[in-house]
């Protein structure tokens, strides 16, 4: 994604909804990509996108040019989608009490994966592996291509947690990946 | 270098181009000589492609008016100054919002009417300020309801 310009933050700050146009075109793309791997469903990265876009749309004034506008919208999107997850954990505990819930989830979510081709079937099997936590990290740095100062900023970390995230996030995709080549040997 | 030491590296640093290249080559010489440590490294770079492999695609057409929809019916209100002083008395007057604030601002209103217009028949330049006193207070009022309900609470969890 390209930097966003400062003049057209600040039109877009002060109510201009052309500038806002222009933001959301720019943005929407990353946005919409790591909802959607990181809540795994389309219609849970359609809700979270608009969410997302109020949000900033609402704080745009505030936003102090601290940070990078791309590193700002990462944080509200991976914040957002993350929240969106353990509410929609939380009602999954609801039903797991009862027995029912985990395969009735895993049976629609399997819906949707046939629907995907075979190498996206596959990524989001891997990913469904992971915790929401340890998806963003993966998918901030695999598929978005950020460094680590940038997934430090974006979640608000230490370098050094993004490494050891990172390693560990690595390691269940591989055992996933993978059954049984590296992690028990790893230690 | 131990076969521990090796993965550390290469589930991070090494993988992501960050070793320096003295370590970098030390691990490539243990891997040409250790199948574990070589099998995990090709694991690793494996996920990697496919994660990479995939398509991103753009969010569906329907969201942007959806969202342009949403921020302009929000917009008729919000923020109560931005529509200057009649909006503003209008707020308080028939907004459902401040059912507090609007009858302290009434009370504030005509007191300060009264005051004003005491002080009209006296002096002009008094009355002036009374106008803009008045205009203050009651900016004052509603800007300070405003910050009850609206800030604090989004903004801080992304700067926190
Ligand atoms: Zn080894």
């Amino acid at each position: 994604m390209n930097e966003i310009s400062r003049e057209s933050i600040i039109q877009a700050a002060g109510g201009d909804m052309e500038a806002f146009e222009a933001l959301y075109k720019a943005t929407s793309g990353f946005v919409y990509n790591v909802a959607l791997r990181i809540a795994q469903k389309t219609s849970d990265a359609e809700e979270i996108t608009q969410d997302v876009f109020m949000k900033i749309h609402r704080n745009l004034k505030e936003f102090s040019f601290k940070s990078s506008f791309k590193t700002w919208a990462y944080r509200i999107t991976v914040n957002t989608a993350l929240n969106h997850c353990r509410a929609s954990m939380k009602d999954k505990d609801v039903i797991d009490m009862e027995n029912v819930g985990e395969l009735a989830s895993q049976r629609n979510d399997l819906k949707e994966k046939i629907d995907r081709q075979d190498s996206e079937a596959k990524v989001s099997e891997m990913l469904a592996a992971l915790s929401p936590e340890q998806r963003a990290i993966i998918i901030l740095r695999e598929i978005e291509g950020l460094d680590y100062k940038e997934i430090a900023e974006t979640l608000n970390i230490p370098i050094n947690t993004v490494r050891s995230r990172l390693k560990r996030s690595r390691e269940e995709l591989i055992v996933c990946a993978k059954k049984g080549v590296a992690s028990h040997e790893v230690r | 270098m131990k076969c521990d030491k090796v993965q550390e590296f290469l589930f991070t640093d090494y993988i992501d181009g960050l070793a320096d290249k003295e370590t970098e080559a030390r691990i490539d010489e243990h891997i040409a000589g250790c199948p574990k440590c070589r099998e995990v490294k090709e694991a690793i770079a494996a996920t990697r492609a496919s994660l990479k492999s995939v398509k991103r695609e753009g969010p569906p057409g329907h969201i942007w008016y959806r969202l342009k929809e949403a921020i302009l019916s929000g917009k008729q209100e919000e923020r109560p100054a931005l529509g200057g002083i009649l909006g503003t008395l209008k707020n308080i007057v028939t907004g459902p919002r401040y059912v507090f604030a609007r009858a302290t601002a009434v009370a504030l209103v005509i007191l300060v009417l009264v005051f004003a217009a005491f002080v009209v028949q006296r002096n002009y330049m008094t009355t002036e300020m009374s106008r803009e006193e008045l205009y203050g207070l009651v900016n004052f009022e509603l800007n300070g309801d405003e910050m009850m309900s609206d800030l604090g609470t989004e903004i801080e969890k992304y700067f926190l």
